[in-house]
């Protein structure tokens, strides 16, 4: 009889949401401990919500953070269309990158003057064509 | 031994060199770290074969590794967290004008860490493997859930740990439940819709750049991209090095080369720790303990010598269980998976002349690391003044390569990238474990696969308690490891 109850029998067409079943029982366990574990902390910070972050308290800088992150969504967005304009070649990802090194390095600059935008427009054509030199025309890896 | 040096060409070394350079530099840059140097510079092995990307990928780690001592001793920033107590003695021998003497001694004191550790992946890793072979499959998902449990029990919260290592495995199993291992075929998790893109599931490499990467770029975005080195002075002619200094270290050499060599053996844990541990213990055993954060050289020696211990032993569990030792190691996988080999217990048996290829790589890329950092020290230290605006854009561009490349052109591998570089952003800050989470998706198929052949094979869940002393050993460190973080949470809670 006790055999019986630990007997696990798999069946085969259901088979493929056995152990995932498993994971997200356990994740949903751990989930409410953690919750349980921290609840006097988390009831703490709901109440106090407004005072512990307004927004003229985060320390962190927005301008850079979500320009880097627009930056890399239009980077990644442009760089497949300019690549099917000149296919096999990794020109979408040169070009592309031409202009993302150009404005990603200026959004990180602490302070821009002309020798200073001098140095990132080099940087900005060199770096870009020598990884597509390297990795597209030495090591004939695919870029888009 | 003529196959091996058949292997070791020019190149080959060249490698080891490029490889040592690029970590050293990352390493000596604080914010970056050795897993990013590998996880970056991994498109460069695509045109290489396995032994040659072994040699680059090795030289990338024990550099960054070992170039992490550099802004620690110059200006008290640790390059790596790995020299975290490289700052408490070398940062004060600095300010005495010995930062020369500093630098040369932690860079001796890694030599000797780096070349402790390979020897003992030589011998112990084969014995290691030989004895798993013997594993059946209860056995390999014990020994996985038990590398899950001691990575979860080593990170700040047990229960985060646990569930950051299970959010891993579940997003592993995106996807199709694979034929190839008995699956039928069938999709989960995701919807029909989603299949397009995801029917294998997330990538593991543009993954692990997205986390190890990319998030760094956006920490550092968070952070106003800020410079934070100081000024670093021309380096003073103070005392000349002399290997007198490890006159009477022998013992504290061997035990912290020793330490950081175990931790690195215990899956997922980081060079931090094994400093740390190292430079308490080096300090308990001293008979002048109050020197020790003043500028003292033993203490010097034992985080350095520990943090180099560590390349050779998170090997060791990579190498002979398929289970990587850090986040590191997680990355080289992804290098050994480029070339369709598995790593495992059979992996020395299968592959031996790309095991005594690899071995000699380690050895030589500590044999380079220290000649490059010993005698060119003075020009190294000018790297950590390099901007991040001139870096970080070069960073991306190298991610962006790296995950378009490893499946011949997708688009979406570099969206995940940013999904996740947001993961890994994000999650840090929400408490999630980035290490566990790794370690959790690099062995969820395998623990898929294991488990269910095991209830197929057998029938009965207490199989997993019963098929051999071997599995009531694991539960048994299963158990110890939890009560391990039990207790050291409870400790945490009354010293605080």
């Amino acid at each position: 009889m006790l055999k019986d109850l630990f007997a696990v029998h798999i069946n085969f067409e259901q088979s493929h949401l056995v152990f995932p079943s498993l994971i997200e029982g356990a994740m949903a366990l751990f989930a409410l401990l953690i919750v349980w574990q921290r609840r006097i902390t988390i009831v703490e910070a709901l109440r106090h919500f407004t005072t512990v972050m307004p927004p003229k308290q985060w320390s962190f800088d927005a301008r850079k953070l979500f320009g880097t992150l627009a930056l890399l969504v239009v980077y990644f967005l442009v760089m497949p269309v300019l690549g099917r304009l000149f296919p096999n070649t990794g020109f979408g990802f040169l070009v592309s990158s031409w202009i993302y090194a150009l404005l990603q390095s200026a959004l990180f600059a602490p302070t821009l003057d002309r020798a200073r935008w001098l140095r990132i427009a080099v940087l900005a054509l060199v770096a870009p064509t020598l990884i597509w030199l390297l990795f597209s025309q030495v090591m004939n890896i695919s870029l888009p | 031994m003529q196959e091996v040096l058949q292997s070791i060409d020019i190149l080959y070394m060249l490698l080891v060199g490029v490889g040592v350079c690029i970590g050293i530099l990352f390493g000596a840059i604080p914010g970056m770290t050795a897993t990013m140097a590998v996880a970056v510079c991994l498109p460069m092995t695509y045109s290489l074969d396995l032994a040659h990307s072994l040699a680059l990928l090795l030289g990338l780690y024990v550099g960054g590794i070992s170039g992490g001592l550099v802004p620690a001793i110059l200006i008290n920033i640790p390059g790596t967290p790995s020299s975290l107590t490289t700052c408490f003695d070398g940062y004060p021998m600095t300010q005495k004008g010995e930062a020369i003497r500093a630098l040369k001694t932690g860079i001796a004191a890694s030599l000797i860490g780096g070349l402790f550790s390979a020897l003992v992946l030589y011998f112990f890793a084969p014995t290691l493997a030989d004895w798993a072979i013997k594993f059946s499959y209860v056995e390999k998902f014990l020994i996985i859930a038990f590398a899950l449990t001691i990575i979860a029990s080593l990170s700040r919260s047990l229960l985060v740990g646990i569930f950051s290592g299970l959010l891993g495995i579940w997003v592993s199993l995106f996807g199709v439940y694979d034929t190839t291992y008995g699956g039928n075929g069938e999709l989960r998790i995701i919807t029909e819709g989603m299949a397009y893109y995801l029917e294998n599931g997330f990538s593991l490499l543009p993954l692990l750049v997205g986390l190890f990467g990319l998030s760094e770029v956006l920490v550092a975005a968070e952070q106003g991209a800020r410079d934070d080195h100081r000024h670093v002075g021309k380096l003073a002619d103070g005392p000349q090095f002399s290997w007198a200094v490890f006159k009477g270290q022998g013992v504290n050499l061997l035990r912290s080369s020793s330490i950081g060599t175990f931790i690195g053996m215990l899956p997922g844990i980081g060079g931090s720790a094994a400093s740390i541990v190292a430079y308490s213990q080096a300090k308990n055993f001293s008979k002048t303990p109050e020197k020790f954060g003043t500028g003292h050289i033993p203490g010097l020696t034992a985080s350095e010598s520990a943090n180099n211990g560590l390349t050779g032993g998170a090997l060791v569990p990579l190498i002979a269980l398929g289970i990587p030792g850090d986040s590191t190691t997680a990355v080289l996988i992804g290098a050994f998976a480029l070339q369709g080999i598995q790593v495992g217990p059979l992996f020395i048996a299968e592959h031996l002349q790309t095991w005594n290829v690899m071995v000699f790589g380690l050895i030589a890329a500590n044999v380079v690391m220290f000649a490059l950092m010993f005698f060119a020290i003075r020009h190294i230290a000018k790297v950590i003044t390099v901007p991040k605006y001139v870096l970080f854009p070069v960073i991306i561009l190298m991610c962006v390569v790296g995950a378009y490349a490893i499946n011949s052109g997708i688009m979406f591998d570099v969206w995940t990238l940013l999904i996740f570089g947001l993961v890994g952003y994000l999650g840090v800050k929400l408490g999630l474990e980035v290490a566990p989470f790794v370690i959790g998706f690099i062995l969820g198929p395998s623990a898929e696969i294991y488990f269910m052949k095991s209830l197929e094979s057998f029938g009965t869940v207490t199989i997993f308690f019963t098929k051999s002393p071997i599995a009531l050993v694991l539960w048994g460190l299963i158990a110890v490891s939890i009560a391990y973080s039990v207790y050291s949470s409870r400790r945490r809670g009354e010293q605080s």
